[in-house]
């Protein structure tokens, strides 16, 4: 599980014949040029959010001169949208459609995945079949229906109903969670039942501290998608823009031309903050826990 | 009661905590999964009044042949531009990805920080990545001075940037998806890979396996499983994940930076800003999507039992 270390291959490299020795240094390269490729947009506006409005006039690519951290305090008053709508309210707007989007979709992909992976009980096969459909059978053009549907139950613009809709249990997060729970030994819930323990206590007690790690993992790649997700607000919470639909709203010219690129820059470096810290800190829980698919053998 | 004969009395005491917990998931997905696709079926064959016709399927059909859907749109090149980012980023990136991740994974010294950088484009997101990349892509944008420095000479390019010729854009984009794409930043394969006992590994070079024996005879096919479910999951996107035709192009879908799945967008964002009352519009992205459906269906089971027929052993 663990991965190779620097020394390690540093000593595999030496030992390795000549023609091998040329591919790596071929894909060294070839990763040096995607890492720089990867950086440089990132570079580019981490470097933009620091100028002054007249210093972005001057030149984009330039190296700031100023360094002026006062535009991550001015973006909370100066980048707004149609409608009046404030940096801060979609800041919130983000917050708390991502927590609720969360807990709904991760807590009901793991109802299905727990009772599918660990009983034995009727249509069974069929409901794994229908997280299996779900995830590999595409079914286009179904947005209308959808809206429509939506409509009707009164859950467009409405946060109080619309969450039921983001509850979807049988996705690619219930996949995942399959085969963690798959793979705890049967000998927990045995032993716990003969202790007197019931369904209850197994799950919350046992066997959901150890799916524990998976859990974060999936909270971490979902939080991701449905923080960046500008869909949501564009077409069922209009109300309620959040920060990426903001982003994407405020690249229209009327308000491009009447506030600073500089702005602009900040709120892009600010709202991907979130993301990249939880993303990069837990990169390694990340990978150890999200399989799907396992290994031939 | 034959149904629950088969079950032992213990597993039957289970069933109460199976009904509660499954209860609201199956609701959620017989309604807004299996409703909504009957009903968007169903759609598809009404007319605005709710009456059974082909109407709408025709007119789909007849904006395929004519390269013009009922509001102007190149149907037909959108279609095309679909299939081309299908197969050139989401498959032959994938397979590509799937090399170069092993590479990252086995043989690249620095290879967690390297794949922590690959995976920034996909943590910032679609809106944030495609803001930043059309500053470069703009006139004085530093993408757009490098080529032109190199010799590309556009009058259009010049004056407005890669993004705003025809010559241009739509390249533009397909090429920054497969940069980004082929990187070998993929997290879930990493991790297959890394779950390679490397005894097998060892083994295998005490036997003079090579380079290329190693990767191809052994990495590859451990952790096959893996890789073709992640290739199972590319094969499904097909017309179905790409929105960023919609962002680069500020929702208009000019200069050929269009796709089917940007109509289909476009037509849901069309409804929600009128509240539905464009009621054409409901049949019509119904329609538009049963035919897609029908067409993708066969490449993703074709695809899918391809890949199964190569994944047939034990795991561990």
């Amino acid at each position: 599980m663990e991965e190779t270390s620097f020394k390690k291959k540093l000593n595999k490299f030496h030992n390795l014949p000549i023609a091998t020795k040329g591919i790596l240094i071929f894909f060294f390269i070839f990763f040096v040029v995607e890492v720089f490729i990867h950086l440089y947009p990132f570079w580019f506006a981490i470097n933009n959010s620091l100028k002054t409005a007249d210093e972005i006039y001057e030149s984009k690519t330039a190296l700031t001169q100023t360094w002026s951290f006062a535009n991550y305090i001015s973006v909370f008053n100066d980048f707004k949208i149609q409608g009046g709508i404030y940096f801060e309210t979609m800041l919130w707007n983000s917050i708390w459609i991502s927590a609720v989007y969360l807990f709904v979709n991760i807590s009901s992909s793991v109802l299905v995945a727990y009772t599918l992976a660990r009983f034995r009980f009727p249509f069974q096969g069929l409901l794994f079949g229908v997280m299996i459909f779900t995830q590999t059978i595409p079914i286009i053009g179904t947005g209308a229906a959808a809206w429509k549907l939506k409509y009707a139950l009164n859950m467009i613009n409405n946060p109080s109903t619309i969450w039921v809709s983001w509850a979807m249990g049988f996705d690619y997060s219930a996949f995942i969670l399959y085969g963690t729970f798959r793979g705890i030994s049967k000998s927990y819930t045995e032993s716990a039942k003969i202790d007197g323990a019931n369904n209850f206590t197994i799950f919350f007690r046992i066997i959901m501290p150890m799916a524990f790690p998976s859990v974060v993992a999936l909270l971490v790649t979902n939080f991701v998608g449905v923080w960046n997700n500008f869909e949501i607000s564009q077409i069922v919470l209009p109300k309620y823009p959040n920060l990426a639909y903001g982003l994407y709203v405020f690249q229209m010219p009327a308000i491009w031309s009447s506030i600073g690129e500089n702005v602009f820059y900040t709120a892009l470096i600010v709202t991907i903050l979130p993301g990249l810290i939880l993303y990069l800190s837990l990169q390694k829980v990340i990978v150890k826990n999200l399989a799907v698919g396992g290994l031939k053998g | 009661m034959r149904l629950f004969s088969k079950y032992t009395k213990a597993e039957r005491k289970d069933f109460p905590f199976i009904v509660l917990f499954l209860a609201f998931p199956v609701l959620q997905v017989a309604v807004f999964f299996f409703y909504v696709n009957f009903s968007s079926f169903a759609l598809a064959f009404q007319d605005t009044a709710g009456n059974f016709t082909f109407d709408t399927i025709e007119l789909v059909l007849e904006g395929f042949k004519n390269n013009k859907d009922f509001q102007n749109n190149p149907l037909m090149t959108m279609l095309g531009h679909s299939v081309v980012i299908w197969i050139s980023s989401n498959i032959l990136g994938t397979l590509i990805n799937v090399f170069t991740c092993y590479m990252l994974t086995k043989h690249m010294i620095g290879s967690g920080f390297i794949r922590a950088i690959f995976a920034i484009p996909g943590i910032v997101g679609v809106v944030v990545f495609s803001s930043i990349m059309k500053q470069l892509y703009n006139q004085d944008g530093a993408v757009t001075e490098m080529l032109i420095n190199f010799g590309m000479d556009i009058e259009s390019v010049r004056r407005g940037g890669l993004l705003t010729s025809m010559e241009t854009a739509f390249p533009t984009i397909l090429t920054q998806s497969i940069i980004f794409n082929i990187a070998g930043g993929n997290m879930i394969v990493a991790g297959a890979y890394m779950r390679i006992p490397e005894e097998i590994f060892e083994s295998a070079k005490i036997e003079g396996c090579g380079f290329f024996r190693e990767t191809f005879q052994i990495a590859v096919p451990c952790a096959w499983p893996t890789i073709s479910t992640m290739l199972t999951f590319s094969l499904c996107s097909f017309f179905t994940a790409d929105l960023s035709f919609y962002l680069y192009s500020n929702g208009t879908g000019s200069y050929g930076m269009n796709s089917i799945s940007f109509a289909l967008y476009k037509m849901q964002v069309t409804i929600s800003e009128t509240h539905g009352s464009n009621k054409i519009l409901y049949n019509y992205m119904s329609a538009l999507g049963i035919i897609i459906t029908v067409m993708t269906i066969p490449v993703v089971l074709l695809g899918r039992k391809v890949l199964a027929r190569m994944n047939d052993t034990v795991e561990f």
